[in-house]
């Protein structure tokens, strides 16, 4: 390679890269100045103002979406509290009305009347005393006593729900033995007026165990509608 | 062997188009100090040619050690907090005019 040649490419070389620096600055310094340097106060002051109206704007869909966020756990939570609360509620219901079947501690009675001293009224009073004392479900007969159960009188004959009780009368409870027992026994109470007739016996025997079957027809709503502030407030 | 530079400026900027290469913001004052130095550099052998004292070594070292002293001495104020990049630009920018002068004399002459 001759000088002269040597000194062409060193030139080329060096006039390559200051073209290159030259580009490339060139690049940098425009990209600076579209951002902030050469704007004018005017400009910049617009851009700021605009910036801060935008931000304002922002700030506020920040605000509104986080209300709408708190707003929406707390409704999610009250649906999920109300939901739980209505299930409980409605096994509450379940139960009291015998549409499932029940077991637990409880006592049962032993009415024995072969005189045919004993009327729905009596039958009524156990009931009613069973209940007062706590019983969470009554069975007369292997019948479950629901909330539009009744006792009648046919003839000589005591009725429950339309259909003849056989004597002796079986009534079970469930509920605190020892309470219901007592509330029974009770001087003055029902069981002692009750063995005050002719003829008539108590056996009272506290359960460890007893079943409280299932309601063998729901009772039917013809008439009666659910009024409708009622329904809404039931959900 | 005179288009050769020309030929190298339009590779030079042709390469640095479609290169796209970007500086990062905080190295673009080095980079402009060291174009100012190699524009210094270049006028520098324009002149030595036409006054036939140019040395390729000369001139090649000079464009090299000229561009990374400039970017050092920024560096260096920007380190010590002084604008020494301000001696570099005048020193730089009175030799391009004095360099742009002689040159315009030369060619004129």
């Amino acid at each position: 390679m001759s000088a002269r040649s040597k000194t062409a490419w060193g030139l080329f070389l060096t006039f390559a890269v200051l073209g290159f620096m030259l580009v490339t600055q060139a690049r940098v310094q425009d990209n600076r100045n579209r951002q902030l340097d050469l704007q004018s106060v005017e400009e910049l002051t617009t851009l700021v103002g605009t910036l801060s109206q935008e931000n304002d704007r922002l700030q506020e869909e920040v605000t509104e979406l986080r209300l709408l966020a708190v707003e929406d756990r707390f409704t999610q939570q009250d649906r999920a509290d109300s939901l739980v609360e209505q299930e409980r509620t409605l096994a509450g219901l379940r139960l009291l009305n015998g549409v499932i079947v029940s077991s637990g501690p409880g006592v049962r009675l032993e009415l024995r009347d072969p005189l045919r001293e004993l009327h729905a009224y009596e039958l009524g009073q156990v009931v009613n005393e069973l209940k007062s004392a706590g019983a969470e479900a009554i069975i007369v007969n292997g019948r479950r006593l629901s909330v539009r159960s009744a006792f009648g009188n046919f003839g000589e004959q005591v009725t429950f729900d339309g259909i003849v009780l056989a004597a002796p009368y079986e009534v079970e409870a469930l509920g605190e033995p020892d309470t219901l027992a007592s509330s029974m026994v009770m001087a003055g109470g029902v069981i002692p007026t009750l063995e005050g007739r002719p003829g008539v016996s108590v056996e009272i025997a506290k359960m460890e165990d007893l079943q409280a079957t299932r309601l063998e027809d729901l009772p039917k709503y013809v008439l009666a509608a659910p009024s409708r502030e009622d329904g809404d407030g039931a959900g | 062997m005179i288009y050769m530079p020309l030929l190298g400026l339009l590779l030079g900027v042709a390469i640095g188009y479609v290169v796209n290469y970007e500086v990062p913001p905080e190295y673009a004052r080095y980079l402009s100090i060291a174009v100012l130095a190699a524009l210094d550099s270049t006028l520098g052998g324009v002149r030595a040619l036409l006054e036939r004292t140019f040395n390729d070594r000369l001139f090649i070292t000079g464009f090299l050690s000229n561009t990374i002293l400039a970017a050092l001495i920024t560096y260096l104020g920007d380190r010590m907090g002084l604008s020494l990049y301000l001696a570099a630009v005048i020193a730089f920018g009175v030799r391009i005019f004095q360099n742009l002068a002689i040159v315009r004399r030369l060619i004129l002459r």
